[in-house]
């Protein structure tokens, strides 16, 4: 009896490789030998600048000049990202909401609007915020016109009259950019609750407040959870924004890893620029997963 | 590709493919050149990653030339390869078939992504000729990476002007023939500064706080804030250097400057974002002139460049190479190239051309920025040859400041 479980075990287990063999062939192709070939290059150093030849060396220095020159970019980009992650959760849990319980016959329309904006480019909206905020763009004009600018530069949505080349500015565009990866996934969770379970909240004498703290907050956690890593980790590691609409006091960490592999071809710097950034990604998502207690990452 | 037309090439667009597409096309929108060239509208703009990446296909000619975007003359519609344009009457002339790329967007980008990998490790490179800036060319000749032009194929080498062959990294002009060359100086909206500007100085004037920018073409940013200092960038010691970039690293930091960029900073100039920018001459050239845009060399000075060709060793078809070399120094042939980029041709004989042509083009032949006058040539200034070490030094804390 013992035998023929392990043999059918066995089998099993044979076969699941078999399965997973694709997927694992690709993540060795893809993630492994890459990974694996950065940490090689981060861990080298390049005797002539100039001449393509790396030579190992445990080179852990690299990581440590790479932390103390660039820190400012470092946190920066963490910072801009966390902010922009706090405002997409507080602009995109109340739409999702609304979506999901109070939308009605609207919802797919209001679903498609939120989807819209991604059928054009990414950097065409970008550019497109550029002009509207611009010196010479119709948001200004109103404001000079209204005689507004002292009050907005009061509340800090402008510098010196222009809205462009401050970190707010960056910051607006990375919550606009990344808003939609916030909504959807806390749309779904919403989505999927029971209705029935907020019937019986009320049955039993609850009040809506304590209802959504107790029932539809908890059941939609996994949604803002994954929807903070849909939006944080690309945000922390954009700098399209930074470019078009901060100024040369906001760049962040990717365009100075773009500048240590092309400018200055510094591929060992670059490459353990790369590495810490992951890491502290990593790190944070980690104890992210913990804090929230999603069961999946957690365990 | 011929659609992007920001004139200057150097640096002009983000190294990013597709934001630079993206940025090419916002330009194509807000910004045409104004000389015969209208004709180009909002539907051939948004085909321009079309042609970008049409036009990037190797393969379609058998000598390659990869050269800087918007560099050439092109056709009404704005097709380089148009009947009439350079490109046209070059196959047609000389029977040799060429593969025009406009992929050479960056020296830095192109040296870490093509020369350095290939050429330091023995191979070739798929361009038989290519148009890196004087002092990319320099580094490139010291490595030993160019191969010799045969000048016996390249008879019109003597219509070459005389000040590019005493270059101390190329006497003779053996391995390098320049292609277009160009002065940055300081390019100002009048209607925001409330005055003429003619010091390097007035980079720094906290009048124009938040509204200037500057190159991130290290050479000329750190040439022109070195002139207004008093120091001359062509006998460019480590610690003025050094000290220049101090003061850039304040201003910016003060938000005095606020961005550095390739020519991006044409739509700062005509938005009024910008008031006063480290600038191109070739590039104010294009703007449209009811912008008022202004151009000055500075009264203390500004830097002169150029860009040249260069047969990168190991070419395959160096010979159509030097014929092609050959066929842009026959001065009516260079000709048409100026009137269209609107640089400084190092051919002589061009201004003459242009005279005898009379209507727009004489008018070009009396424009200081691409004819430059006495006066003018005095105060420009070449940036000095840097060691290695000091130029990664120097590079890197630059790169530190731009960001």
């Amino acid at each position: 009896m013992a035998g023929t479980t392990n043999t059918s075990l066995r089998k099993g287990r044979k076969s699941t490789y078999g399965l997973l063999s694709p997927a694992i062939l690709w993540l060795i192709l893809f993630f492994v030998v890459p990974m694996a070939t950065l940490l090689k290059i981060a861990l080298s150093t390049k005797p002539d600048p100039w001449l393509p030849n790396y030579t190992f060396a445990w080179e852990w220095g690299n990581f440590s000049d790479a932390v103390s020159r660039f820190s400012s970019e470092l946190y920066r980009s963490f910072g801009y990202a966390a902010v922009a992650t706090v405002l997409c959760i507080l602009i995109g849990y109340p739409l999702a909401y609304f979506l999901a319980f109070r939308a009605g016959k609207w919802r797919s329309l209001l679903l498609g609007l939120v989807m819209v904006p991604f059928f054009t480019s990414f950097l065409i909206r970008t550019i497109a915020w550029k002009t509207i905020l611009g010196r010479n763009g119709p948001t200004i004009w109103f404001l000079e016109h209204a005689h507004l600018t002292g009050v907005t530069d009061f509340l800090r949505l402008t510098s010196n009259g222009s809205f462009l080349g401050t970190p707010q500015a960056v910051i607006g565009g990375l919550t606009y950019n990344f808003v939609a990866f916030m909504i959807l996934p806390i749309y779904v969770s919403l989505e999927k609750i029971d209705i029935n379970l907020l019937d019986a909240a009320r049955d039993l004498y609850d009040v809506p407040a304590k209802a959504f703290r107790k029932i539809i907050l908890p059941l939609s956690l996994p949604g803002v959870f994954a929807g903070t890593l849909l939006t944080f980790i690309p945000a922390a590691g954009d700098y399209i924004n930074a470019n078009l609409l901060g100024n040369a006091n906001t760049t962040m960490i990717g365009s100075q890893i773009e500048n240590l592999f092309l400018s200055e071809s510094n591929y060992p710097a670059a490459a353990a620029l790369s590495f810490i950034f992951m890491a502290i990604i990593t790190a944070g998502v980690l104890v992210y997963a913990r804090v929230l207690g999603t069961e999946e990452l957690s365990a | 590709m011929s659609l992007n037309r920001h004139p200057h090439p150097r640096t002009g667009l983000p190294r990013d493919p597709e934001l630079a597409a993206a940025v090419g096309m916002a330009r194509d929108l807000s910004r045409r050149r104004f000389l015969q060239r209208g004709g180009i509208g909002l539907g051939a703009a948004l085909l321009a990653p079309n042609l970008l990446t049409a036009c990037s296909t190797p393969g379609s000619g058998d000598f390659t030339f990869s050269n800087w975007v918007s560099y050439i003359d092109e056709d009404d519609s704005g097709n380089p390869r148009g009947k009439g344009t350079t490109l046209y009457e070059f196959e047609k002339s000389t029977g040799i078939k060429i593969n025009y790329l406009t992929d050479f967007n960056d020296n830095d980008a192109y040296f870490n992504k093509s020369f350095s990998p290939l050429l330091g490790r023995g191979k070739t490179i798929a361009a038989d000729v290519v148009a890196p800036t004087y002092w990319m060319a320099a580094r490139l000749r010291g490595l030993g990476w160019l191969d010799k032009i045969d000048l016996s194929n390249v008879p019109n080498h003597k219509n070459l002007e005389d000040i590019y062959l005493d270059l101390t990294w190329d006497p003779g002009a053996h391995y390098s023939m320049p292609w277009q060359a160009g002065i940055a100086g300081l390019a100002y909206n009048p209607k925001l500064t409330g005055r003429q500007l003619t010091s390097a100085n007035d980079l720094f004037d906290p009048k124009f706080k938040g509204k200037v920018s500057m190159l991130t073409e290290m050479r000329d940013t750190v040439g022109l804030t070195m002139l207004g200092e008093g120091h001359d960038p062509n006998k460019a010691k480590p610690d003025d250097i050094h000290n220049a970039l101090d003061k850039i690293d304040k201003a910016k930091r003060d938000n005095q400057i606020v961005h550095f960029t390739g020519n991006e900073y044409l739509q700062g100039l005509e938005s009024q974002e910008f008031a006063v920018c480290v600038a191109w001459s070739g590039d104010v050239y294009s703007l449209d002139p009811s912008l008022g845009i202004k151009f000055v060399v500075p009264e203390e000075g500004g830097t002169q460049w150029f860009d040249t060709m260069v047969i990168p060793k190991g070419a395959r078809r160096k010979a159509d190479a030097e014929a092609w070399m050959n066929y842009v120094y026959n001065p009516d042939h260079a000709t048409r190239i100026t009137e269209w980029v609107g640089y400084i041709p190092p051919v002589k004989g061009v201004r003459e051309a242009l005279e005898k042509a009379g209507g727009d083009s004489a008018k070009l032949a009396n424009n200081p920025l691409v004819f430059i006058d006495d006066e003018t040539k005095k105060r420009l200034r070449v940036f000095g040859e840097l060691t290695q070490k000091d130029e990664i030094d120097i590079q890197t804390r630059f790169n530190d400041i731009t960001g």
